[in-house]
């Protein structure tokens, strides 16, 4: 079944489809893992945005749930490379799953072509469509719909009776991430519509990761939040939480260019140098954290954005990549070890 | 140590001959290594007697020393060149053997020497397995179960032992020579008592062999401050059972999710750290699925044959980097030499798949199909696809094997499974069988252990392509292409010829397009040069190129048509650089210097078949291409070039004369017209008679087809129930070629030569003289050249024959004739109409840039009239990899088998003899077996004894050589040498050559010299 990738700007791509048969619209960014598909399709984070993979050759090895990031696929659509996907494990399960989710996806079209198109322009709005109309309307979510959609709908707590306590501020977030943080104590999970007031109660306010615009004004209450918190409470976030929290304490948000969707980029402490899982469309100029009482402690090697934000005197600290891997490498910052020591032992 | 960099002076290592487990990986590797030292400004000095590499070209280094490769010798340089580091790390096991004797001996701390890269007394905990797994079981870090067994009390041990199968294997291996695995009691104690009564070894390192489990290898650096990351990763598709080296590889792994490779990458840059990496090394793993463990299997502390595919399946380039990380710069300081902007410290991703397919020596030693735990194979090519399927089928047609066999027509049933059951070296044309025969994926997959998940993406597509007549492959030819189908593979499935595939798909317009190997999936802009073909995607290799002239390489790497041609065509890449041509390489072997993108204008790693070569004549118009650096593989391929793109598409020698020379039946007719002499010969088809023709030319005969590579397929018959046996294997093979037989000249003297032609004059480059008479192909020979050799009337009657015969076939560039002398006249055996494997050895010893000379003569240049003046005398010394190969009888005929050589020098005749036996490793108790009667020879005494005395003396094996003066004869002598790794010479010439004061006493041994 032939199947089309429209893009703002007049460029299609025509591939064959699999997953539903419904027509998509989303931001269209790409990532280049080579491993890890499953947990990435399922991240909340690429809520939103239509899922380009690099890695041609995919769907090898089976689907487990327990790599799943979140209880559904959450990218608005998949575009792989392969040219054949014969009835493999992997796929049947996979191409299931997004029917049931109702996510299509596309196979066959030249990705790299994409993804040089999408480095150069920059991220692209886009639909899959059945039709290959170009009359198409190219629309963007809203971050709050996003958010929404992929965050907790009820609060609850987690392990519950363990000596400290964690307030998680959930925007979208992954498994794998939660789990890490329900490790260190008893964990209230919230989201962004809950009443947030009394951080005293808390050992930690944590933010996680999650999909959308960081400086879009549905945050502004989570912010106000961090604002009152800070100093009060340790305060932690990753990726989206991170944004959320520099921005919150008078730090800038920036758009990038095409976003960083990967496992490889590598982030430096001005000595050691760290390969991380990176997710993300915007992220915090590090002189940008200048007069928000936050250093950027640790950089992006290539272009110099703040990859670890830690405001020492009031116990922050924040990263913007994925210090959980899922995919990718795990902790190799010693975020989590950081995080720990903040909440038992002593002070940053 | 920044400040002293101007202070450095540097003796890097080479890895010496090209033998099995050591190939041109570390030429690559070597090279790159000096090119950084030189444009950091140390003073670089290399040693190295492989004259076959790029690394010994003299621009590679300050000094370069052509002398073996061991620790007395790298001693001497140290002393003479006042060397204050070296680099042992670029060179193999041989490299790291001689940093760690140069160590033990003290010669490091006496002339405080500083060892850039990883420490010796790490090497040696890497190496040495017991170490080893004591600190990786110290860290936590799962190894297989192990024991050490000693000479003396193994009988004791032999009931402790409760992890079979084991795998036995020395310490400091190559290419993992001495492996074996043992299955039960009795064969533990057959091994040992055969392994320590032979007084080699004192001690031994069993541990239980992981046979079926998934095998995993992890590319990693690692600076001096501790930063590390990994390359790529490796998922071997034969399991553990089959060496790496003789394993199919994919990079990246496919079959493992993210948190199981995460675990690896965790572990490997954990082993690196315990190690104190500095620079490159490769942690292999095993997988147990079931019991969802991970085993740490082997360490190599080095650059290896893996990091060298991870270099060309990345970009990313390995050894540049490792050797910047060892003389003392952090990752964070170097910027990726690929992007040009970014950081090198990232690890690369790949929007692409690569498979790697190695290569065995099925010609010359087809005794043995077994694969296993030691290496036996010579080489590897490499397949670059957009998807796994396309790599895979691109990686089996750069083998440039006839594998037709295994695609036309079902082979029996207990064949196929066999050999799918049991590795084996035609494995992968089984399983092809096994496709074709309609055997279910799951079937193929758990007779050979591969992955079903990985075997359907192949199976899917042949079996839709077998299901196929000719009809239906035209109407599908560009699903069939884009779906990653090579011409040849539909060829041999359909019996269409490549030819007319190629024609059809110029006229539909389905041609290849190139993509970019960027290191970051189009992540990051880049300026590489590096490219690789597809079908039905966007082209970026900007289309034709002004000034661009194809070169093309020679492909993987084996017995024939090894490094020697990888070095001419780089020294020509260069050439056409420095003129302002924009050089484009086509080559499919990862291993090489040719295959570094940093030395062609446009680098296409593709396979050297005609739909590769072929497209890129198409997309790139260039002014030509050359096919004299590229073996049998180029002049095979003119003919079908000039018939689609027109005959001025070779540059050089056209293919009209090359078929005319290739053709032996055309070539002998005309010698014959023109009065040359050569042996007698004659013509026959299979379906003659053939014992007859023999008869009436008189045995020995030499047979032999047309168009070879390396003399395969030749044979001298000296009885006529050979004749027989050789005409009833010859119609078993169905093979339909005409034959050339011709009379074999018993006791003649053999010659090389090698002249550059233009328009009918010619240019001597040098002639070398076979010690060995005539009848050992000349790649097997040891031959020496220099002042004098040969005698004035053979080099007079050689240069008439050249002269004639350049402007008789209107030769134009290289070439090289073979001739001999026998009493007082000169016959012609062949020629070939390019670059030889004596090329490398000429330029070195003469200092004369040979290549540049013959490629601006390739270009149309005139000849220039150039006089050597060089003095004294130099020999190549072939290596052959019979240790590998326990089943051959040892010995040397008219085809090729050794896989490399050393290149000797001396002033005089007698420093020359010196070094040619320090080379070879000749001892000083000398055993000569006669055919009735035996001696040993000692500091000028002679001991007479039975052979079977002479032959108890090779249970103590160190300081002996042994002589067979009856050696063609006594193959069972050569094997208990080759067994037990004591040197032997076969040839009486050779010996007399090497020992002239022994002949005395071989007159009093009554032994039948006739020299």
């Amino acid at each position: 079944m032939r199947r089309f990738l429209l893009l703002e700007g007049g460029i299609s791509f025509e591939g064959k489809g699999f997953g539903a048969s419904v027509d998509a619209p989303g931001e269209v960014i790409f990532t280049t893992a080579f491993s890890g598909f499953y947990e990435a399709m399922t991240d909340p984070s690429y809520a939103g945005q239509i899922m380009t993979f690099a890695f041609p050759s995919m769907f090898y090895y089976e689907f487990w749930r327990d790599t799943m990031q979140s209880g559904r696929i959450q990218a608005e659509g998949i575009i792989a490379r392969d040219t054949v996907i014969p009835h493999g494990k992997g796929f049947e399960a996979i191409d299931s799953i997004m029917k049931d989710n109702g996510v299509p996806g596309i196979y066959g079209i030249d990705t790299r072509k994409l993804i040089k198109t999408i480095r150069d322009t920059g991220t692209v709005r886009g639909i899959i469509s059945s039709s290959g109309n170009m009359d198409a309307e190219f629309m963007s979510h809203s971050t709050y719909d996003l958010i929404r959609r992929t965050s907790t709908k009820k609060e609850y707590i987690l392990n519950s009776g363990m000596e400290r306590k964690i307030l998680y501020i959930d925007l979208g977030s992954k498994n794998s991430l939660l789990k890490r943080i329900t490790d260190l104590g008893e964990t209230h999970v919230v989201n962004i519509d809950s009443r947030l007031r009394d951080h005293d109660e808390y050992d930690l306010v944590f933010i996680s990761n999650g999909p959308g615009n960081p400086s879009d004004h549905s945050l502004g209450r989570v912010k106000e939040f961090i604002r009152n918190a800070a100093g009060n409470v340790p305060i932690a976030g990753v990726c989206l939480g991170h944004q959320v929290i520099c921005g919150a304490l008078g730090a800038e948000a920036q758009a990038m260019r095409f976003g960083h969707h990967g496992i490889n980029h590598s982030v430096t402490d001005g000595k050691r140098v760290y390969i991380t899982s990176h997710n993300h469309n915007y992220h915090i100029p590090s002189e940008s954290l200048e007069g928000t009482g936050l250093k950027a402690v640790q950089w992006d090697m290539n272009d110099g954005a703040c990859e670890m934000a830690v405001d020492q005197e009031n116990q922050i600290m924040s990263v913007q990549y994925h210090p959980e891997g899922s995919p990718g490498p795990v902790d190799p910052g010693n975020f989590f070890e950081g995080l720990r020591r903040m909440m038992f032992y002593e002070k940053l | 140590m920044k400040n002293s960099e101007h202070d450095l002076r540097v003796l890097v290592i080479g890895a010496g001959p090209i033998v099995i487990g050591q190939a041109a990986e570390f030429d690559y590797s070597g090279t790159q290594a000096c090119k950084v030292l030189r444009e950091m400004g140390a003073y670089t000095v290399l040693i190295n007697s492989n004259p076959a590499t790029i690394q010994t070209d003299s621009d590679t280094a300050d000094r370069v020393y052509i002398r073996t490769v061991n620790w007395k010798n790298a001693e001497k340089i140290i002393v003479e060149e006042k060397i204050n580091a070296i680099i042992g790390c670029m060179a193999g096991q041989t490299g790291l053997n001689t940093l760690l004797e140069l160590d033990k001996r003290g010669v490091l701390d006496k002339y405080s020497v500083r060892v850039l890269g990883t420490q010796p007394e790490y090497v040696r905990m890497a190496e040495d397995r017991i170490l080893f797994h004591e600190l990786m079981r110290l860290n936590g870090i799962r190894v297989p179960e192990s024991m050490n067994i000693e000479a003396g009390s193994w009988k004791q041990k032999l009931d402790g032992i409760d992890f079979y199968p084991f795998m036995a294997r020395t310490s400091f291996t190559l290419g993992g020579k001495s492996g074996a695995i043992i299955r039960n009691r009795k064969e533990a104690e057959e091994l040992f008592s055969h392994v320590f009564s032979e007084g080699r070894q004192k001690e031994m390192e069993i541990e239980h062999a992981l046979g079926g489990l998934v095998e995993m290898e992890y590319e990693v650096i690692r600076d001096s401050t501790g930063n590390s990351i990994m390359i790529c990763n490796m998922e071997n598709i034969d399991p553990m059972g089959v060496h790496t080296g003789e394993s199919i590889v994919v990079t990246p792994s496919l079959t493992i999710h993210d948190s199981l490779h995460q675990r690896m990458r965790r572990e490997a840059l954990k082993i690196a750290d315990l190690l104190r990496i500095e620079g490159a090394c490769n942690v292999q793993f095993a997988i147990d699925h079931e019991k969802d463990e991970i085993y740490t299997v082997e360490v190599n502390p080095r650059t290896s044959r893996s990091s060298a595919l991870a270099s060309k399946a990345t970009g990313y380039p390995i050894a540049k980097i490792a050797t910047e990380l060892i003389t003392g710069k952090i990752l964070t300081e170097i910027i990726n030499p690929i992007t040009g902007n970014t950081s090198a410290s990232f690890e690369p991703s790949q929007d692409y798949v690569v498979v790697k397919i190695p290569l065995w020596p099925e010609k010359q030693f087809p005794e043995e199909h077994d694969i296993g735990v030691s290496m036996k194979s010579t080489g590897e090519t490499m397949g670059i696809g957009r998807t796994f399927e396309e790599s895979f089928f691109k990686a089996i047609v750069s083998t440039e094997l006839d594998l037709s066999k295994y695609f036309m027509r079902k082979l029996p049933a207990e064949y196929i499974e066999q050999h799918i059951r049991s590795p084996s070296r035609v494995r992968l044309g089984c399983i092809i069988n096994a496709i074709k025969s309609g055997y279910s994926c799951e079937n193929i997959s758990e007779m050979s252990g591969w992955d079903e998940r990985i075997l359907m993406r192949v199976y899917e597509p042949l079996r839709r392509l077998f299901s196929m007549n000719r009809e239906e492959i035209m109407q599908n030819l560009r699903e069939l292409k884009i779906t990653g189908i090579p011409d040849r593979i539909i060829s041999w499935s359909s019996g269409i010829s490549e030819k007319e595939l190629i024609e059809i798909r110029r006229k539909i317009g389905i041609f290849p397009v190139y993509r970019i190997i960027d290191s970051s999936s189009g992540e990051y802009r880049s300026g590489t040069r590096y490219l690789y073909s597809t079908y039905g995607e966007e082209d970026e290799s900007g289309g034709p190129l002004e000034g661009s002239i194809i070169i093309m390489g020679s492909g993987p790497n084996r017995i024939a048509q090894g490094l020697e041609f990888d070095y001419s065509s780089v020294k020509a890449v260069r050439y056409l650089r420095k003129i302002g041509k924009k050089p484009l390489m086509i080559n499919s072997n990862p291993e090489t210097v040719s295959t570094d993108f940093d030395e062609s204008a446009q680098l296409f790693f593709d396979p050297l078949v005609p739909e590769y070569v072929s497209g890129l004549i198409d997309m790139k118009k260039p002014e030509g291409i050359i096919v004299q650096f590229s073996g049998q593989t180029g002049q095979n391929m003119a003919g079908i070039l000039s018939e689609i793109h027109g005959r001025e598409i070779i540059l050089g020698t056209s293919y009209e004369s090359i078929m005319n020379i290739e053709d032996r039946n055309l070539f002998s007719k005309y010698l014959q017209e023109n009065e040359v002499l050569q042996p007698e010969w004659t013509v026959a088809g299979y379906s003659d008679s053939i014992l007859e023709k023999v008869r009436e030319l008189g045995l020995p005969v030499i047979i032999r087809s047309s168009f070879i590579i390396g003399g395969s397929l030749m044979k001298i018959l000296r009885r006529e129930d050979e004749v027989s046996e050789y005409v009833s294997n010859l119609k078993e093979s169905g093979s339909g070629v005409e034959l050339h037989i011709s009379r074999f000249m018993e006791r003649a003297r053999e010659f090389d030569m090698d002249f550059l032609c233009s328009s009918g004059e010619i240019q001597v480059v040098g002639m070398m003289e076979h010690l060995e008479r005539a009848g050992v192909h000349s790649g097997d020979a040891i031959s020496i050249g220099g002042e004098g050799i040969p005698e004035e009337y053979v080099k007079e009657e050689a240069i008439r024959i050249a002269g004639l015969l350049s402007s008789g076939f209107s030769l134009k560039g290289f070439a090289n004739l073979q001739f001999m002398e026998k009493d007082g006249r000169i016959y012609v055996i062949e020629l070939n109409s390019r670059a030889s494997r004596t090329m490398p050895i000429m330029s070195k010893h003469s200092g004369i840039q040979w290549i540049e000379y013959g490629t601006e003569l390739i270009l149309g240049g005139k000849i220039r009239n150039i006089t050597d003046e060089s003095h004294g005398f130099y020999a190549k010394i072939p290596v052959f990899p019979f240790d590998r190969y326990h089943n051959s009888n040892a010995s040397l005929g008219p085809e090729m088998k050794s896989t490399g050589e050393a290149m000797v020098s001396g002033r005089t005749l007698e420093e020359l003899r010196k070094n040619m036996i320090a080379e070879m490793g000749l001892a000083d108790h000398l055993i000569v077996f006669s055919k009735e009667t035996a001696a040993m020879i000692h500091d000028g005494k002679i001991q007479a004894m039975s052979r079977d005395e002479a032959e108890r003396l090779f249970d103590h094996p160190q300081d002996k050589t042994v002589f067979c003066s009856n050696g063609k004869t006594d193959s069972a002598i050569r094997k208990k040498c080759v067994a037990r790794d004591i040197p032997f010479i076969t040839d009486d010439r050779v010996f007399s050559f090497l020992y002239p004061e022994k002949m005395e006493i071989f007159k009093k041994m009554d032994l039948p010299l006739q020299n």
